[in-house]
């Protein structure tokens, strides 16, 4: 239901509800009020009727006591004078007064004389005995006791009620004795009801009282009627409302019941004018209440409307960003402002939201990746188990067919607490290594350590227990007796293992008979020593025989020498030529004992350095000078290069630098058949000084390079005398740079020639002490 | 006008002929000892400008000789060369002796290193 129909309806119900509630409320009160006055008016009306019965009554009185004490009156009582009639009383006269009959009657009760008139043919009828009857019988009418007094009332006699009124005859002065009684009467009729309605403009009707056949309404007017209630107001109908009392006769008996109905003018006009209020109220109230509605549905509902509609279409539209619009400066405005703000900040928490949503969904797929990566590993560590496992099994038999293969002795130790040891596991290998049966082992931890082992040994093995109950890995050797009496020799590997769950330390022990091995070893030490002999034997050798070598040498180079200067006598030319090939020779051989000799210093790690300072450019000049002679010999020019920056001074073995030079200078001369040597000197950086000879000769093969440096190695062997060496050379020269802390590299390509560098750190100069 | 007078401790015969020849030609008076004992007993009665010292000898060795050499204040002038095979011994020495000269010698090198031995004044005796 929407807020329009909620409203119209709620208007509806308020309306409805409040005209049914003013209707009956009106009702109750109006209406009531109007009921009372109607009843008031209708008790007046019949109180005006019967005023107008007591005015017809006082009428009748009047007559009476206008008649009765006159003297004509009285006279005629006791002479019964005709004359008085025909004077006084014709029919006329009853007529005149409206009477339908005057009676005088004497002191006795009886009647002197009557005259009685039909007032409707107005004709003379006798005197009514049923009158003259109902005097006879009550004598109430006619006791007077005064002469003044007179009574008047309704008697009802068969024919119908009757108004009288009675006088007692006196005088005209009201002088006695009384000598009778006048009485007039008039029926109440129709036409003297007829005459009362029209009197009083209402409209009455007369019952007896004691009627048998009353209409309804009379019969409930009787049965109601109380003497504290005189008055009955009914309404007959809509339109009509009737009084009802009750008319005694002169006896205070009731006699007649009296009904005066009357239109309902009073209520009929309260009743329109309830209607003419409830209408106009009806109106009213619809007037108000589509003024209500109209108002409400411009301020109010229509914005309302609008502003569902813009909310609901932003909902639809599930765009935040859309705004409602705002008119005037009320509590709508205010909610469509705070609904717009409500939407910025929806706006921004989607926006928020929005982002981390983006972000969750990155980071859900990067935890996809991940999980999908890490299910993948999963996988591939489920099938690594699975093979582990399976390649565990296979381990497992393997290590039994191992274990039953090897004729080592396995055994797993377990230590829960200091001093206690548990065998875990005992090959059965022990039996063989030992001779004595598994039993005796796996029965008494101790029979190993107390009995197997040699006395000899037992304090190593017990370290050895030691240092493995303390979680050291540790390996030893030990001799054990075996039961024959046989003296071996084993290994026992031990390997430690913290057992986290157990809380002990588990032992890995591998026993091996290693008594060839020992053997083995004992024979190498033996032949190791031998060798070691062997070398310094040889070096010894090499040294003594270096030694004897070089004084026979002296004498062939002396003598031939001296020969060559004709110290002896002058040679022929194919003497000198023969001298200066011994000379050669000499001279040859001398060098190659000087390298076998170094060869062997080097080899037995006998040749000893002599640091000093010394002048790096005399020495390759002085080395140069030296060399100069064969270089010419052979044509080929030698120059020096010498950085201006190298220190003027250095730390090292002059002799064995020079020795190094003129290696690796003669070997350049020997191996370069044209152009030239070239001697560098220079600092190829702040820590190091380098010695380069390079040469124009035949270059060094690639895979020459590699082996040049090793003793008595050469590039090939078909060289000719001129060139022929020792072989020694170069590795000297290699060893002579490693003992000095330097380096040796060779750029050389066949045909391009060949670069030597050597270079040593850079040492301060130590001050010698002399 | 005699020579500066030249020991020469040398037990091989040969190689003490060359030495004699070479310092000879260096105009050297020459004195040939082939035992060291001899050697030494030599030493107390002459006073040689230059000694040739082998190393290895019979009797008393050429480094005992040094040492009485180098001992004695007379022989404060006497220049010792010595003349060895063995190229280690002859490097320990290397600081006492005046010239190392290892085995073989050069005669033209040994002549010409005794010609700058010799001293400036030579009027004085042997």
């Amino acid at each position: 239901m929407t807020l329009r129909q909620k409203t119209l309806l709620i208007i509806s119900i308020t309306l409805v509800g409040l005209i049914t509630l003013l209707y009956f409320i009106s009702q109750t009160i109006l209406l009531n009020s109007f009921t009372q006055l109607e009843e008031q008016d209708v008790r007046q009306n019949v109180q005006r009727v019967t005023a107008a019965l007591q005015d017809k009554l006082a009428t009748l009185d009047s007559i009476a006591g206008d008649w009765a004490p006159w003297d004509d009156t009285y006279k005629f009582v006791m002479d019964g004078n005709e004359t008085y009639i025909e004077s006084n009383l014709q029919e006329s006269t009853l007529l005149n007064f409206n009477i339908n009959a005057m009676l005088f009657l004497n002191t006795a009760g009886e009647l002197v004389f009557g005259k009685a008139i039909d007032l409707q043919t107005q004709t003379a009828v006798d005197t009514p005995p049923s009158l003259q009857d109902h005097l006879a019988n009550n004598t109430l009418i006619l006791s007077h006791t005064t002469p003044q007094e007179g009574l008047s009332g309704l008697i009802s006699l068969p024919e119908g009620p009757l108004l009288f009124a009675s006088h007692p005859i006196v005088t005209s002065n009201y002088e006695g004795p009384i000598h009778g009684t006048l009485l007039v009467g008039r029926y109440l009729d129709a036409a003297e009801i007829e005459s009362l309605a029209e009197q009083t403009h209402l409209s009455i009707s007369v019952r007896r009282f004691d009627e048998a056949q009353l209409p309804p309404d009379f019969q409930a007017a009787r049965t109601t009627l109380a003497p504290d209630s005189p008055i009955l107001v009914r309404p007959l109908d809509q339109q009509n409302v009737a009084g009802y009392t009750i008319i005694e006769d002169v006896y205070g008996q009731p006699a007649l019941l009296l009904k005066v109905a009357l239109p309902r003018n009073i209520y009929g006009q309260g009743q329109a004018s309830l209607s003419y209020f409830m209408v106009s109220f009806l109106v009213s109230g619809l007037v108000f209440g589509w003024v209500i509605l109209l108002l409400l549905e411009k301020e109010v509902l229509s914005r309302l409307s609008q502003l569902n509609w813009s909310v609901k279409a932003i909902a639809e539209a599930g765009n935040s960003a859309g705004r409602v619009k705002v008119f005037g400066n009320d509590e709508l405005a205010s909610l469509s402002e705070n609904i717009n703000k409500m939407l910025t900040a929806l706006g921004q928490s989607e926006e928020a939201l929005r982002q981390t949503h983006q972000e969750l969904e990155i980071r859900v797929e990067e935890r996809t990746a991940e999980l999908s990566q890490s299910n993948t590993l999963l996988k591939r560590e489920i099938q690594e188990r699975q093979q582990a496992e399976h390649a565990l099994r296979q381990s497992e038999q393997r290590f039994r067919h191992f274990v039953s293969s090897i004729s080592d002795h396995i055994y797993v130790t377990e230590i829960t607490e200091p001093g206690q040891r548990l065998n875990i596991y005992l090959s059965p290998h022990v039996e063989p290594l030992t001779g004595y049966p598994l039993d005796k082992f796996i029965a008494d931890w101790s029979f190993w350590p107390s009995t197997v082992i040699h006395p000899d040994d037992r304090a190593a093995a017990a370290a050895q227990a030691a240092r493995l109950a303390q979680g050291q890995n540790s390996e030893v050797e030990y001799r054990l007796i075996r039961a024959n009496g046989d003296i071996i020799w084993v290994r026992d590997s031990g390997r430690v293992e913290r057992d986290a769950v157990r809380q002990s330390l588990m032992i890995y022990g591998l026993v091996s008979d290693i008594t060839e091995r020992k053997q083995a070893e004992a024979a190498l030490a033996l032949a190791h020593n031998q060798a070691l002999e062997a070398s310094r034997l040889k070096t010894e050798l090499l040294a003594k025989v270096s030694h004897e070598l070089r004084t026979p040498l002296g004498a062939i180079l002396g003598f031939a020498e001296m020969l060559e200067v004709d110290l002896y006598g002058p040679l022929s030319d194919k003497k000198r030529q023969m001298t200066a090939k011994i000379i050669d020779s000499t001279q040859y051989l001398t060098n190659l004992v000087n390298e076998l000799l170094d060869q062997a210093q080097l080899e037995a790690g006998r040749l000893r350095l002599n640091i000093r300072p010394f002048a790096p450019a005399d020495l390759v000049n002085n080395t140069l000078a030296r060399m100069n002679v064969l270089a010419q010999a052979k044509g080929l020019s030698l120059a020096t290069d010498i950085d201006p920056d190298m220190p003027a001074m250095l730390q090292g073995d002059a002799a064995r630098l020079q020795q190094i030079l003129v290696n690796l200078i003669s070997n350049a001369i020997k191996f370069t058949p044209a152009g030239g040597v070239r001697v560098r000197l220079y600092c190829p950086n702040a820590d190091y000084w380098a010695l380069q000879v390079s040469d124009t000769g035949s270059g060094i093969p690639k895979e020459a390079q590699g082996y040049i440096f090793e003793p008595f190695r050469q590039v090939d062997g078909s060289m000719t005398r001129v060139q022929a060496g020792t072989g020694l050379g170069l590795s000297i020269v290699k060893q002579l740079t490693i003992l000095m802390r330097g380096e040796i590299t060779l750029e050389s390509e066949v045909g391009q020639g060949s670069t030597f560098t050597i270079s040593f750190p850079l040492e301060p100069i130590q001050e010698q002490i002399a | 006008m005699t020579n500066p007078l030249a020991l020469i401790i040398e037990d091989d015969p040969y190689l003490a002929t060359i030495f004699a020849e070479a310092l000879q030609i260096a105009e050297f008076e020459t004195q040939v000892v082939p035992d060291g004992r001899a050697a030494l007993a030599q030493l107390t009665t002459i006073t040689p400008a230059v000694v040739i010292l082998d190393l290895h000898l019979p009797g008393v060795s050429g480094q005992m000789i040094l040492q009485q050499i180098r001992a004695d204040k007379r022989l404060a002038k006497t220049r010792v060369l010595l003349a060895t095979a063995d190229a280690l011994l002859a490097e320990t020495l290397q600081e006492q002796a005046d010239l190392v000269l290892l085995k073989p010698i050069s005669f033209h090198q040994l002549r010409d290193l005794a010609k700058r031995l010799r001293p400036p004044d030579i009027t004085g005796s042997g």
